[in-house]
């Protein structure tokens, strides 16, 4: 089969929300919606940068690159970095030599749009593999810990047909409509409203970021120099409309807001569990008391939080509120890790430094997991 | 301490894994023919190369902390890979933990 690498463009919307049916969800009227707010609707790329395989005049793989806005150094310089995601080709289309393709022609667009460095935050383990096998570099692994709690009784009933011959397709609607009957925020919006109130000095727990009062936070609690996003009001307007995910916000305040916690569900597949995407505060008793909220209103059967670059006391106060680490065994099947890709593919590949710091030194990352589409 | 399985064998076995994503139209398979870099291994059929190789030395590999398209490019360099990593400690190569 011979193959066309083309790069996207807005007739191809329609193909690219049904070839994503094999990635994001079955409802191609929400992949559309997740298309146009990731590539379309993106602050920082004024096009989409996706590359697309057509074979016989129909879309068969995708790779996208959406845009982000990062920081990094003392005073902090902005430089905007594509992050790859996304990746997809056709079930009667693999294993024909497609995915070095598909993922080397994306590399050149970055290059071909003036891009030194691709990041890629979210990829999961085949995707992990074709990127390394095509020249990207680990910066090191997010560390992901999990609290366990008690899963629901069709939580329970998805996760074993998920084990079984021919039922298995059953598992993701049984999740569905585990989520349509107890919503994974249902707990937390139910225990907040009766620890809360207009009277409540604590935490509030709210469905919408506020977005100037969380840019501000972020502002005032400066930054140490290490590579991270901007997270100001532009970002955090478009980031939390994420049509695939469903959020909550954990914000205390006393006269100005002093601490948030950032919450995220899948939609289509709610058996993921919740993740912690982002948390900032100005103490450490506040981060722990907003963990502590989370805990204890969420009753979650899981709940995932990144610890790579948590603070050595926040790692104590995530340990004590009982989060263990995941993937002990298999690294490869489990690990979310940060890649990184010089666009210019040189060989020997060198050193990849980026105002003045090096890439795949962990050290160089302020990673959350709000940065990636995990988030 | 179970005796690990000689060179000759582990070869076959990576080499029957590997023709089983590559497919027969990708002929012999021998120690030096380019892998990763040709593109004949690549994704799924990379990932359960990995897969094999902590099976093999009986420890998670820290799969990002080397250059596996240049490291893991043909049979013969991974079959180095196994019997250099094998019997090492439980936190596996390239790890830190």
């Amino acid at each position: 089969m011979t193959y066309e690498i083309v790069r996207y463009e807005p007739a191809f919307r329609d193909q690219v929300a049904e070839l994503q049916r094999h990635l994001w969800g079955d409802d191609t009227s929400i992949n559309a919606a997740y298309l146009d707010w990731k590539y379309h609707q993106n602050p920082y790329l004024d096009e989409p940068l996706i590359g697309l395989a057509v074979h016989a005049g129909r879309v068969v793989g995708m790779r996208g690159m959406f845009g982000a806005l990062w920081e990094i150094g003392t005073p902090a310089e902005p430089v905007v970095v594509p992050c790859a995601d996304d990746f997809v080709i056709a079930p009667e289309h693999r294993n024909r030599g497609l995915v070095a393709q598909i993922m080397n022609a994306t590399v050149d667009g970055v290059a071909a749009a003036g891009y030194r460095y691709a990041f890629s935050l979210s990829a999961g383990p085949v995707t992990m593999m074709a990127s390394l096998a095509t020249g990207w570099r680990g910066a090191g692994s997010m560390r992901a810990a999990q609290r366990k709690g008690v899963d629901g009784l069709l939580t329970r009933a998805s996760a074993r047909l998920r084990t079984l011959p021919l039922l298995w397709r059953y598992a993701a609607p049984l999740a569905r409509l585990q989520y349509r009957l107890q919503r994974p925020f249902a707990h937390l919006d139910r225990d907040a409203r009766r620890a809360g109130g207009p009277l409540d000095a604590g935490v509030r727990v709210e469905p919408a970021p506020r977005v100037d009062a969380m840019a501000d936070l972020v502002r005032r609690l400066g930054h140490d120099g290490r590579l991270r996003h901007v997270r100001d009001e532009r970002y955090l307007a478009w980031r939390y409309r994420n049509p695939l995910y469903e959020y909550r916000f954990l914000f205390r305040e006393s006269d100005r807001l002093e601490g948030y916690l950032v919450l995220r569900a899948d939609r289509k597949d709610p058996a993921r569990g919740v993740n912690i995407v982002d948390w900032e505060a100005t103490t450490l008793a506040l981060r722990e008391e907003l963990l502590h909220a989370a805990v204890a209103w969420g009753s979650f059967p899981e709940l995932t939080v990144w610890t790579a670059t948590v603070p050595p006391d926040t790692l104590t106060a995530v340990s004590r509120a009982g989060f263990v680490p995941m993937g002990a065994g298999s690294r490869t099947r489990s690990s979310h890790s940060i890649l990184v890709c010089d666009a210019r593919r040189p060989r020997p590949a060198p050193d990849m430094v980026l105002r003045g710091r090096r890439l795949l030194d962990p050290a160089t990352w302020d990673m959350r997991m709000v940065y990636s589409m995990a988030g | 301490m179970p005796a690990h399985p000689e060179r000759d064998t582990l070869r076959e076995q990576l080499r029957a894994l590997i023709a089983e994503f590559a497919g027969p139209e990708h002929g012999v398979i021998d120690d030096d023919t380019p892998l990763i870099s040709s593109a004949l291994v690549e994704s799924i059929a990379l990932l359960n190369v990995a897969l094999w190789v902590e099976e093999q030395i009986d420890a998670a590999v820290e799969i990002t902390a080397f250059d596996l398209a240049a490291e893991w490019d043909t049979v013969a360099r991974i079959l180095d890979f196994v019997e250099k990593h094998r019997g090492h400690d439980r936190a596996g190569p390239g790890s830190s933990a």
